[in-house]
């Protein structure tokens, strides 16, 4: 009996070992091919990083946080009152309204994007750091209304009828009562905007015209410098991992969260 | 993730093209007002480039900026993606004052009318005839001059002088013909160990055009028409050059990596001192030394003698919807001008694009570098309107007519390329 389940235990441990190997490896090669030099190891190439002609200036780290900040602010709030109109109440052509913003999703993220340039160009917003913030918010917006939807409609009914009953009106059981009960799938959201807006390359691109608005990412691709597409690696390794380490801290602090708030709903009766 | 971009950038293209359709008369609204000699009025003015030349823009915009009340600001954007954001750009009508591309892009651009047209100011200019005329000519369509060189790097032979000692050669004679070169990257690769006799981008359409066909040219023949609308892959010429890379290639003289160079790595192995002799950039000419690898430059030659060169780098253009038209004249002339082009370009081992600043003070000091310089004037740029996606394409059929050549059936792979390419050409 008790070897059977050790043997299950050393199952699990094996198999969560060699899922940890698969998905880690790649960031664990990068961060080794960073450190790698010429002559042994170093950080030569963090210095190439910072210091060469196109490298990451802080400019660009302030630029991809502000766009980051005002896309998972902006994420929030459009997806918080979203959600709670789609979960929360019915009112006429709300499936409808629902299905256009998961039609988000159908549309060949590319092809749409220079109409969105266009229309950017009409509200005065053409390369800035809020147009771009207000594109990527949209993009999140199908993920992130069906989420909160969830997690609304998980919230057990008698929650909310107890507040009318202590006098709120649906925007204050909102604030008070439903948010802090839906917070797991805000972090979700929340972490899953700022993932997607931090390390987002083709948005940027295109619509961003000067090089004091580029974000991160847009600096790093550029570090491939020589011709035919020759590609300084080691840099480009230290680039990515310069990249990834917020996210992994952010990651690990609310990853228990992030889970939940994926699981939230999914149980609903 | 690289064909997801390619597919990306493909779609975005077309739909650029859709929007671009809709605004195509859209030029010649600032011709009555036009100045031969360019305006210097303290306008500020936007230049896009590609990463790979931003160094180069970036020091003739700083030199400019110092001492003329026009502001020059320059935005590089990655190579690969470059075409797309030039598109998307064009097609929501906000592309820059001026732009650089790519020298074989310009026949697309200028027939797209992205560009103003240069005629009358460059005749004007005093330049006419001194300035890389294979640039010039990739610039011209239907008999106008849109766009003009910005920055040359042309297709040259990499020689480590070291080996060559070794292998009992002279470290000062490079080969003179392609015959000779292939002797010479056996008796390199007959050293052993993990020397190569040679390196090429086998799985680079890039990288192929650049280094094969000046040895093309150099026999007398060519790749496409002048008209750039049939390809000439399977002419005797062409298939002479595959054949020789390829035997380089089955006898393992050169090196493994060869097949699968998409690009990416090939300045990497030029730098590790452990290739002989391989076709190159001559920009990475410094690049290499600085490695600590001593270097020596010939040109690129036909299979019996003769020499040619890809004329490659950037062209720069006045996007066809700026109203700054006449300041950004003034710095296109400005960049023709002998201080730009010695003090800027020569001083930084650069190539000048002026055929007559060939040697000049800088450059007298090393003779390969006048070497290189000369053989701008005898090189070529093809000329092509559909040029992107017949052959710099990862998609193209060019790419493929290149593997079939030199790792597959090559008589098959030439004449089916030659219909697809050609197919490809005429698509407009």
């Amino acid at each position: 009996m008790s070897s059977i389940s050790s043997a299950s235990r050393w199952g699990r441990h094996v198999t969560g070992a060699a899922l940890a190997i698969l998905f880690l490896s790649p960031l664990l090669w990068s961060g080794w091919a960073s450190l790698r030099t010429d002559t042994g190891f170093g950080l030569e190439n963090y210095d190439r990083l910072f210091t060469s002609d196109n490298g990451i200036r802080l400019q660009h780290v302030l630029n991809s946080v502000a766009v980051s900040a005002l896309t998972v602010v902006g994420t929030l709030v459009v997806a918080t009152l979203g959600g709670y109109a789609f979960g929360r109440f019915t009112f006429p052509g709300r499936d409808l309204l629902f299905l256009v913003t998961l039609a988000i999703l159908m549309v060949p993220y590319a092809t749409i994007l220079i109409a969105l340039y266009v229309l950017l160009g009409w509200i005065g917003l053409q390369d800035s750091l809020i147009g771009l913030s207000l594109v990527l918010i949209m993009f999140q917006l199908p993920f992130s209304i069906f989420m909160m939807r969830n997690s609304f409609e998980a919230i057990p009914k008698e929650l909310e009828e107890s507040a009318y009953v202590d006098g709120c009106n649906s925007f204050s059981a909102l604030l008070r009562i439903l948010l802090p009960a839906v917070r797991p799938g805000l972090i979700t959201v929340g972490l899953f905007a700022f993932l997607t807006s931090w390390s987002e390359f083709f948005a940027p691109l295109i619509l961003l015209n000067s090089t004091d608005r580029f974000t991160t990412t847009l600096a790093v691709v550029n570090m491939r410098t020589a011709s035919h597409g020759s590609i300084d690696y080691a840099a480009l390794e230290a680039g990515v991992v310069f990249m990834a380490v917020p996210c992994l801290l952010l990651f690990a602090f609310m990853q228990r969260s992030y889970v939940r708030g994926f699981i939230s709903g999914a149980l609903k009766g | 993730m690289k064909r997801n971009l390619a597919g990306r950038t493909t779609s975005l293209l077309a739909a650029a093209l859709l929007v671009a359709g809709l605004s195509a008369c859209a030029d010649d609204k600032a011709a009555d007002a036009t100045s031969v000699a360019g305006v210097d009025d303290g306008a500020t003015l936007t230049l896009w480039t590609r990463a790979a030349t931003e160094s180069v823009t970036k020091a003739y915009a700083e030199a400019y900026n110092k001492t003329h009340k026009n502001q020059v600001q320059v935005t590089a954007y990655p190579g690969e993606e470059y075409p797309a954001k030039l598109a998307s750009a064009a097609g929501a009508k906000a592309l820059p004052d001026l732009f650089a591309s790519d020298v074989v892009f310009s026949a697309q651009f200028a027939s797209e009318g992205l560009w103003q047209d240069l005629t009358a100011r460059f005749d004007a200019s005093g330049f006419k005839g001194k300035v890389a005329p294979a640039h010039v000519a990739a610039g011209t369509w239907e008999g106008k001059t849109y766009a003009l060189p910005h920055t040359i790097d042309m297709s040259v032979m990499l020689y480590n002088k070291d080996l060559y000692t070794r292998a009992g050669l002279d470290p000062e004679k490079g080969p003179t013909s392609l015959t000779e070169y292939a002797e010479h990257a056996r008796k390199i690769d007959a050293l052993g160990g993990d020397i190569n006799g040679t390196y090429f981008g086998g799985n680079c359409g890039g990288c192929v055009e650049f280094t094969f066909w000046p040895s093309v040219w150099a026999a007398g023949g060519n790749v496409i028409d002048d008209k750039g609308r049939n390809a000439k892959v399977d002419s005797k010429e062409m298939a002479d050059v595959f054949a020789l890379y390829r035997k380089l290639y089955d006898d393992g003289v050169a090196a493994p990596g060869s097949k699968d160079e998409a690009g990416p790595t090939w300045l990497g192995a030029l730098q590790n001192g452990k290739i002989g002799i391989a076709p190159g950039p001559s920009v990475w000419l410094g690049i290499i030394e600085k490695a600590g690898v001593k270097m020596g430059v010939a040109p690129i030659t036909g299979l019996t003698g003769g020499e040619s060169t890809f004329v490659g780098g950037d062209a720069i253009g006045i996007s066809a919807t700026t109203a700054k038209g006449n300041q950004a004249w003034d710095f296109i002339k400005w960049t023709m001008s002998d201080e730009a082009q010695i003090e800027i370009i020569a001083k930084n081992t650069g190539v000048p694009f002026r055929t007559d600043l060939a040697e000049n003070k800088y450059s007298s000091a090393d003779p390969r570098i006048v070497m290189i310089n000369k053989l701008m004037a005898k090189g070529k740029t093809p000329y092509a309107r559909n040029f992107n996606a017949s052959f710099n394409d990862p998609q193209s059929p060019w790419l493929a007519t290149v593997r079939g050549a030199l790792f597959g059936d090559a008589g098959k792979a030439l004449t089916d390329g030659n219909i697809a390419i050609s197919k490809s050409l005429q698509q407009s």
